[in-house]
């Protein structure tokens, strides 16, 4: 099966996507990316942390540029996927470019947003509502049926590549009545709605992607269902997937099943003793003690 | 006096008593060699007059002449006098008293106890000069005065001294008691006697603590505790009676105990703390003992109360160091992370709480559980065992136990264990394999519990105490469902098949329809084997798995369970075997939710066990009223010792009650009388209802741009700094999120007119009331949540905590009545009502929590530190409580009407956060300016 290929450099891999990133789909949003992308349509992912919209946005940028869906004029793009981890400080320029000072002379660089616009990449902007709302404002015309970026700096307006696809996501859980997304942008974006992997799913994860045995990699995930059931504690999200992959990589290295968890989940999860009290005694409960 | 002339005597005498003159003729001549002249005559005419003084007492002349050369021969001349003399003395008082003395005097010769002969006539003497008319006494005293050795006469007649004090009765039973207990260890029990008498007790009717060979024997343990008890009042009380602690340490029953108790004798009040606590003690922990009194006598010699609070396990430290040396877990420390723990295991929505009774047990969606383990050495022994307990308890839900079909009925346990001869026996039998399966299943779904349970399994049935009349196979079965091990060719037939049957319910996945069969098939081979009545069924229940309740309303929770689960139940209903005994194939599993309610018939049977059952905790009805609204709840506080400097734990006992006086009247009439102030307060409190919409400057984004802020920005630019991109300003929703909490104070002393002109005769406590009812409207326009709550009480034991409205309740005719009825009652214990006002505070969750106190003094209560005329234990512990307060996010403000109050409030209270009213008239207005100050910032 395709998406149990195992992925091996994570790093790097936005770039070259030499090789096809692990994915397992968990219901049907790899249908519903494929036919965003072929209408045009602008996709937010809603989800909690590290539950995979990351890694699906670059399994599906290597599935649209490199793998079965990628076509000749796409496969010839250089860097597909164009990635911006969006921060409270990140404006505009960042996205679109700016003259930098070069000796005497001022030269223009394309922020990625522009590149990817220039290109027909895909451009992923992750934690959206972290950003500055002006540059919220900016996507707004590319979102819509004009699919244009205004460059105001350069004078001059970007039409997109027809291959170009804009792509946000945003976190729910523990975004500040402040921080809520606006609805002008919200609405010129289809969403797909990710959540943590059902146990099983997400012990498949956690054995491909740690390497970790089936059984550990089965009560880690059980573990993981248990931890977010602690939801009124003040850890919204609960454990993310990434953690007990985690995890699952310390077992891998011959750390105690006890001690991986406690530094994976509890202490990850939480600074409130009594929680990660709490968090490695369901730990005990799955993993005998050595 | 001449020379006497023994014939003429003898003729005298003889004109009396023949016997006499005889006996006096040949005693005669055996002392004429031995006596000088003048002594014969003495002797003679001694003899003589115990003849003349009565009608009788020539008895007194027989005995007289019986010892005279016996006495002559041991003590000398003298002495034969003055025997004699005294003898003659006593005769005056009664011919019997001389009697049993010289008796007795006989007695020592013979014993050879020559020595104690003049301690006896000393003592007794000393009585005849207290009592001179006391002759029966006297005649007793003699009679067993010389039956005691030197060192036990010396004890008794010691205490015969001290009693005489006390009166003639007194000594008199304590002359009895001696004679009935002739072999009584003297040195004990006449300390003991002195103690009963100081203690205005009489231990006549407890013989054995009498004789003092109560800690020998077996049985007495309790009684012994009872006695130790008194000692240790005493000793506290008496502190001058040396002799007390080596009473009390004779007491201990443990060698070891004792050493260590030993430990601390160079400091009585120690010995004396560490003694008291001694019951509480593991026995068999001496080493850990040993470090733990060590650190209380190191403590206590930087600062003694903290040593001996220490060491009676009073203060917080005590009891921690305690547990912690003996790994001994408490749920409460806990029970947070427990709590969390029960989350993650379950989405039932589960409460944990502290068993009175110390047993394990659920109901009502509480699991219950002891409040401290000691069961093992180490805390993470104990707290694992707990955790296993909480475990089992939610296996139950998790693994289906109620998910148990019979027949569709209602009541399905019920109906199934009545369709059995003995219901009893199906029950018990029941409730060992459904636990059983419980365990098992636990082990298939989580390897690490396996680990634990395969552990403490062997270890819980080492621990059980077996009735006699508990059947063999019946111990059996319970022996297996805690995995014990057997060798095929050691057992029975029925043992065989009883382990086959059982083994059903280890196979992963086996359902609550599995112990069902299992049951059927044990209760036909036990029942074939043994008779239908015969068999006991008062099997030892197992600790970790406690008492599994299946009438439990939280039956009709369905939960945790996937569909596959209920689906296999299903099957495992269908696949039931052939009819054995009751109408097993009629078994039905369903997915139904179980409407089992008030179940009738399952509390019928289980009637006797209910009984048993201990109220919710902390929970105490009180009598002849029986509707939650009147229910006292007890809570337990800590208080802060300032002399220890450290918490005295769980020091308090406070009651939240709601109001029992009700006056319907005094709110409609306040606000009549107040009208005009009641419209400055309200006029007072609209100036804090919220503006709906607040400007928020600095912002990166908005609706506006701040003037200012972009200028400088823009200069900055300009100038090459790195500008502020925070210029805009925007309109924001604000929200009030405020509880308050109005705390009065009931004082005794808050009956006091207030001696002010403008006061109109009020009482402080009216005031209070007329101050609170104006807030109450102002607030209710307001929209703020708020609780009226008064306290009073008296000592520690009973702090009062009236509740006349709660955040909850509206503010209608009730409250108002309650309000009205706020009367003064006894003393002012502010910490633990500081600390539970604070507590309904936190449960509200609002954002702002405000505690507004109302007092007419400082706090003041009987047993407020050792020293009673010392106010600052009180001033202390309340600051405490207020300082714990603000730690939980509550504000507090303490009003006072008291003049001199600025002299405490300074050491209680935050800075700002107190004020002494000047003039009381404007106690209400003040107050909602207070408010104001508090709830907005
Ligand atoms: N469906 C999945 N298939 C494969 N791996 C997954 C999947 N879901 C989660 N993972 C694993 O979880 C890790 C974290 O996922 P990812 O980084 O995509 O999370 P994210 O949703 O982008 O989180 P964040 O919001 O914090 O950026 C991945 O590295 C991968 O190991
Ligand atoms: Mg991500």
């Amino acid at each position: 099966m395709l998406h149990f290929l195992k992925k091996d450099k994570l790093s790097g891999l936005e770039n070259s996507l030499s090789e096809i990133p692990y994915y397992l789909p968990l219901a049907d949003e790899v249908e519903i990316f494929l036919s965003a992308y072929k209408q045009k349509l602008p996709v937010l992912l809603k989800g909690p942390t590290g539950c995979g919209k990351t890694r699906f946005v670059e399994y599906m940028t290597h599935l649209l540029y490199r793998g079965d869906h990628a076509d000749q004029n796409r496969k010839g793009i250089d860097n597909p996927l164009q990635t911006v981890a969006c921060h409270e400080d990140l404006s505009a320029t960042d996205l679109v470019g700016r003259f930098l000072l070069h000796g005497d002379e001022t030269v223009w660089q394309d922020g990625p947003l522009s590149k990817s616009v220039k290109d027909g990449a895909i451009c992923y902007l992750d934690e959206i509502v972290e950003a500055r709302k002006d540059s919220t404002v900016l996507i707004h015309s590319l979102t819509d049926h004009r699919r244009i970026l205004p460059v105001e700096k350069l004078g001059i307006t970007l039409k997109a590549n027809d291959d170009f696809l804009l792509v946000i996501s945003y976190n729910p859980g523990y975004q500040s009545v402040l921080k809520d997304l606006k609805p002008s942008t919200r609405q010129r974006f289809i969403a797909i709605d990710f959540d943590y992997p059902n146990e099983e799913n997400e012990a498949a994860i956690i054995e491909v992607e740690s390497r970790v045995g089936q059984d550990i990699a089965i009560d880690l995930a059980r573990l993981g269902a248990r931890v977010r059931r602690l939801k009124n504690h003040g850890f919204d999200d609960g454990v993310s997937t990434r953690l007990l992959v985690y995890a699952g990589k310390l077992i891998k290295d011959g750390l105690s099943c006890h001690r991986a968890c406690e530094i994976a989940v509890s202490q990850s999860v939480s600074d409130d003793k009594e929680i990660q009290t709490a968090i490695n005694e369901l730990t005990a409960v799955f993993f005998p003690s050595e | 006096m001449n020379n006497p002339n023994p014939e003429e005597i003898y003729k005298k005498l003889f004109k009396r008593n023949h016997q006499a003159a005889e006996s006096y003729l040949l005693v005669f001549k055996k002392l004429s060699g031995q006596l000088s002249k003048i002594e014969l005559g003495l002797w003679s005419s001694i003899t003589q007059d115990f003849v003349e003084k009565g009608w009788h007492s020539w008895r007194c002349a027989l005995d007289y002449l019986d010892l005279s050369s016996f006495c002559q021969n041991k003590l000398g001349n003298e002495a034969l006098i003055h025997t004699g003399e005294f003898a003659l003395n006593l005769l005056e008082l009664s011919q019997q008293s001389a009697q049993s003395y010289l008796k007795g005097v006989h007695i020592a010769l013979e014993k050879d106890r020559l020595d104690t002969i003049l301690i006896i006539e000393s003592c007794g003497q000393s009585l005849k000069q207290s009592y001179p008319q006391a002759s029966n006494l006297l005649t007793d005293f003699y009679e067993i005065a010389f039956q005691f050795e030197m060192d036990a006469l010396n004890c008794w007649c010691e205490t015969i001294g001290s009693l005489a004090a006390s009166g003639r009765q007194a000594v008199y039973d304590y002359v009895q008691l001696s004679q009935k207990y002739p072999e009584v260890n003297w040195e004990y029990a006449s300390k003991l006697y002195l103690l009963s008498k100081l203690l205005g007790r009489s231990y006549i009717e407890m013989p054995e603590l009498f004789t003092g060979k109560l800690h020998l024997e077996p049985g007495s343990e309790h009684r012994g505790k009872q006695f130790r008890k008194l000692l240790l009042q005493t000793a506290r009380t008496h502190p001058d009676i040396d002799w007390l602690q080596v009473l009390i340490l004779k007491s201990l029953k443990s060698e070891k105990i004792h050493q260590i108790v030993l430990l601390s004798e160079d400091d009585p009040h120690l010995l004396l703390a560490l003694i008291e606590v001694v019951d509480c003690l593991p026995q068999d922990r001496t080493d850990a003992l040993r470090t733990w009194v060590e650190e209380g006598r190191k403590l206590s010699l930087q600062n003694h109360a903290a040593g001996i609070a220490f060491l009676k396990l009073e203060s917080n430290q005590g009891q921690r160091r305690l547990d912690r040396i003996l790994g001994r877990v408490r749920l409460s420390d806990h029970q947070r992370s427990l709590k969390i723990y029960l989350e993650g295991m379950s989405d039932a929505p589960l409460r944990l709480s502290e068993s009175q009774s110390g047993l394990v047990y659920n109901e009502e969606n509480t699991i219950y559980l002891p409040t401290l383990i000691g069961l093992y050495n180490t805390i993470e022994e104990n707290f694992k065992y707990l955790k296993l307990a909480i475990t089992h308890q939610l296996a139950s839900y998790e693994f289906g136990t109620f998910r148990f079909r019979y027949l569709d009925s209602p009541f399905p346990f019920t109906h199934f264990f009545h369709s059995f001869n003995n219901p009893d026996l199906a029950s018990t039998l029941f409730r060992l394999l459904e636990s059983a399966r419980l365990d098992w299943r636990l082990e298939h779904e989580y390897k690490g519990l396996k680990q634990l349970l395969r552990k403490v399994k062997p270890e819980a049935f080492q621990s059980l105490e077996f009735d006699q009349d508990v059947h063999e196979l019946l111990r059996f079965v319970l022996w297996l469902t805690l995995d014990g091990s057997h060798k095929g060719d050691e057992l029975s037939e029925i043992q065989k098949e009883i382990l086959e049957s059982i083994s059903i319910l280890r196979i992963e996945g086996a359902s609550v329809a599995d112990t069902a069969i299992v049951l059927t098939k044990c209760y036909t081979l036990l029942t074939d084997d043994l008779g239908d009545q015969s068999i006991c069924t008062k099997i030892p229940s197992v600790h970790y798995r406690g008492r599994l309740d299946l009438s439990s309303s939280f039956s009709v929770l369905q939960f945790g369970l996937s569909s596959e689960e209920a689906a296999k139940d299903q099957q495992d209903a269908e696949q039931l075997g052939p009819p054995a005994e009751g109408d097993i194939s009629e078994l039905v599993q369903g997915d139904a939710p179980d409407a089992e309610g008030i179940e009738l018939l399952e509390s019928m049977t289980e009637a006797n066990e209910t009984s048993k059952k201990e109220l919710g905790p902390e929970t105490v009805e009180m009598e002849g009223r029986a509707s939650s609204e009147q229910q006292e709840h007890s809570y337990l506080y800590d208080e802060w010792d300032y002399q220890i400097n450290d918490y005295r734990t769980a020091w308090c006992t406070l009651y939240e009650m709601r109001a029992k006086d009700e006056n319907r009247e005094y709110v409609s009439k306040t606000l009549l009388e107040l009208d005009h102030v009641s419209r400055q307060v309200k006029k007072q409190l609209n100036k804090i209802r919220p503006e709906l919409h607040q400007k928020i400057k600095g912002l990166v984004d908005g609706e506006e741009l701040d003037l200012d802020r972009a200028i400088s920005a823009v200069i900055d630019r300009k100038s090459g700094f790195c500008p502020s991109e925070a210029i805009y300003v925007q309109k924001q929703k604000q929200l009030r999120d405020v509880a308050a909490l109005f705390l009065l104070d009931m004082s005794a002393s808050t009956d006091d007119v207030i001696d002010d002109q403008d006061s109109g005769g009020n009482k402080i406590i009216d005031l209070e009331k007329k101050a609170v009812i104006l807030m109450a409207e102002g607030l209710e326009k307001l929209g703020d949540r708020y609780a009226i709550c008064g306290f009073s009480g008296y000592g520690r034991d009973r702090i009062e905590y009236t509740v006349c409205k709660s955040f909850d309740d509206s503010y209608d005719n009730t409250a108002k009545a309650r309000i009205g009825g706020i009367k003064p009652c006894r003393s002012t214990r502010m910490g633990p009502a500081i600390r539970h006002a604070s507590r309904m505070l936190q449960e509200t969750d609002a954002k702002v929590k405000a505690l507004i106190i109302l007092s007419d003094g400082y706090p003041q209560d009987f047993d407020y530190g050792s020293d009673r005329s010392s106010k600052i234990y009180g001033i202390r512990d309340t600051a405490k409580a207020l300082v714990e307060a603000s730690g939980f996010g509550v504000i507090s403000f303490c009003l006072t009407v008291d003049p001199s109050g600025h002299d405490y409030l300074k050491e209680m209270c935050p800075a700002k956060k107190y004020m002494v009213m000047q003039d009381i008239s404007q106690l209400p207005t003040e107050l909602s300016k207070i408010y104001q100050s508090l709830t907005t910032s």
